[in-house]
């Protein structure tokens, strides 16, 4: 029992932070969010005996999460749709300040918005790869959609925000100047 | 230059989904356009750059502990609560001894539980099979729940469901009078670890299915019952003729006559199904609301819509009927003839008789919960 209890909660520690963004994604209250995580938890006590059975037990997580989601909103939402496509969702896609990725304030504050403008669907897609560091099979599990789907949702939020990038210009041009870009080329191999 | 294809590449590299060939053209355009180097080194420190994870403060844990203690103590063991309530979640953070002590209660309290739980369900067994869980839902009023094994069940007016108290057992037999939308959950036996099936009972047909989205139409009243598969497959067995399985593929739409006897498929011998009177049973291909659309008439209702494709007025009746909870008199028999089709979303009775009566000429009178038309 005891070693049970010290599996658990370093089970929960483990994914509590990526199912509490996953959650917050769709409740988008905190609170919320963490008793939901506590829920999947409960369920996963309830189930532990028979875990060896779960052929991915993130996948499984991600999927009662998912599913209590739903429920949550069902109940507390006014208006609950069912699809992904037309809910409303809270992504969280971290970036670095400015001086790590080698680029201006502004350019930040671009992606940034790039990211917000995008699909909720192709966001939370984005953010469940990109944070979470799931495959793409894990994600069409868990959302139930084609891995196809994902891979091209990720391709296309990769491909958004990289167009919102500056272009790097190889001889310094007036105009490049004038763009206000200020790009700090920290590696001379560019 | 095809940029976007270097960013597809990049994505599956970023991802760790790229093969080795995909690798190695992404190198290959990046040596041809070094112009996209600089954004793509970005793009990859963006990628990586990740919130720093912070420890998951140990509160969490405890309050999630609590109530799970609540959780499992709630059915069987209430006087475990009052105790466990008492003990406040801020003390148990700041002395390590009593959350230790409060894990060993807990863990105590749960082991507990689970005896009695065994104990009782060894002796209770054969008692526990009779006891049913009924939803159901009244004219006028829809309802969405979830049933224990994670699938969602959209209920339609008028309808219901029953299921077994232990209903998560090696079978998900569910009893189904009118319509609903399933959304059924994968679940794996936890003995055999194979799936479990999730079988529909209704009048005329058994639908057995593993994991999927479909809606089904089975009202008491109705002369076919209907099964509308979104997603997955089904598999139909037909009460007059057990041995006949029919899979439906996505899309496609079973409709059956209530009183069967033989089996038709529209998709292949479409003419002699006309030849026929009334074909016991019908396969056909679902109509999107709109092309392209993944919206289709079966399943508009879930989302509040009331539709009709192309439907008889016999049949759109008694829909309207149970959507609003009215009873319609018909002085004309002949009307019963006309096809209506078209989607109302949160219309009134009222604004759906007009615009029907207009469309096709009949003439209507709302008095209380009775219509009639002529």
């Amino acid at each position: 029992m005891y070693e049970d209890m010290q599996a658990y909660h370093a089970l929960y520690n483990l994914f509590f932070n990526n199912l509490h963004r996953f959650c917050f994604s769709f409740v988008k209250s905190s609170e919320a969010a963490e008793e939901i995580v506590s829920d999947v938890f409960i369920k996963l006590w309830q189930i532990r005996n028979k875990l060896s059975e779960i052929e991915n037990l993130k996948v499984y997580l991600y999927q009662i999460a998912k599913n209590f989601c739903l429920n949550y909103i069902t109940r507390h939402f006014k208006n609950p749709v069912a699809s992904l496509d037309e809910m409303d969702l809270e992504t969280m896609i971290s970036l670095d300040n400015p001086e790590e990725l080698c680029i201006s304030a502004d350019i930040v504050n671009t992606i940034q918005q790039t990211i917000k403008q995008l699909p909720p669907q192709c966001r939370l897609i984005f953010q469940m790869v990109k944070e979470d560091g799931m495959a793409y099979r894990e994600v069409a599990d868990v959302l139930q959609i084609s891995v196809l789907t994902v891979r091209n949702q990720v391709a296309i939020a990769t491909r958004k925000v990289a167009e919102a990038l500056p272009a790097y210009v190889r001889n310094q041009k007036p105009e490049a100047g004038s763009q206000k870009l200020k790009i700090k080329n920290r590696k001379s191999d560019l | 230059m095809n940029e976007e294809r270097v960013w597809l590449l990049l994505s599956l590299q970023l991802s760790g989904e790229a093969t080795a060939e995909e690798l190695e053209e992404y190198n290959a355009l990046l040596q041809q356009y070094p112009e996209l180097g600089m954004r793509a080194e970005i793009m990859r420190n963006i990628w990586h750059s990740k919130q720093q994870s912070l420890p998951v403060n140990a509160g969490n844990f405890d309050k999630h502990l609590q109530r799970l203690s609540n959780h499992l103590a709630a059915p069987a063991l209430q006087f475990d609560n009052d105790q466990a309530d008492n003990i406040p979640v801020v003390e148990m953070n700041r002395h390590r001894r009593y959350k230790w002590l409060w894990l060993a209660a807990g863990a105590a309290a749960c082991a507990l539980v689970f005896f009695l739980l065994w104990s009782n369900s060894e002796k209770s067994n054969i008692k526990a099979a009779i006891a049913k869980n009924t939803i159901s839902t009244r004219p006028g009023s829809k309802s969405k729940i979830e049933l224990p094994d994670g699938t969602q069940v959209w209920l339609n007016a008028d309808s219901k469901l029953t299921y077994d108290q232990n209903f998560l057992g090696n079978t998900r037999e569910v009893n189904l009078t009118g319509e609903a939308y399933f959304d059924v959950a994968h679940a794996t036996s936890l003995k055999t670890g194979q799936r479990i099936p999730f079988i529909i009972h209704t009048s005329s047909i058994d639908i057995k299915v593993l994991g999927t989205a479909f809606n089904v139409r089975s009202y008491p009243g109705e002369k076919t019952t209907e099964t509308a598969l979104i997603r997955g497959s089904v598999e139909v067995t037909l009460h007059n003729s057990p041995d006949k399985k029919i899979i439906l593929k996505p899309d496609e739409k079973l409709v059956v006559k209530n009183d069967n006897a033989t089996i038709i498929n529209n998709n292949e011998q479409q003419n002699e199904a006309v030849a026929e009177e009334e074909p016991v049973m019908m396969l056909s291909k679902m109509q999107p609301y709109k092309k392209d659309s993944a919206c289709h008439y079966e399943t508009m209702w879930v989302k509040n819509k009331l539709a009709f494709e192309n439907e008889s007025f016999e049949r759109v009746l008694p829909e309207i009927e149970r959507w609003y909870n009215v009873t319609f008199v018909v002085k004309d028999e002949s009307l019963k003839k006309l096809h209506f089709r078209g989607v109302f979303e949160n219309k009134s009775l009222n604004e759906v008789m007009e615009a029907l009566s207009f469309s096709i000429k009949f003439h209507y009178e709302i008095k209380g919960d009775q219509v009639t038309v002529w």
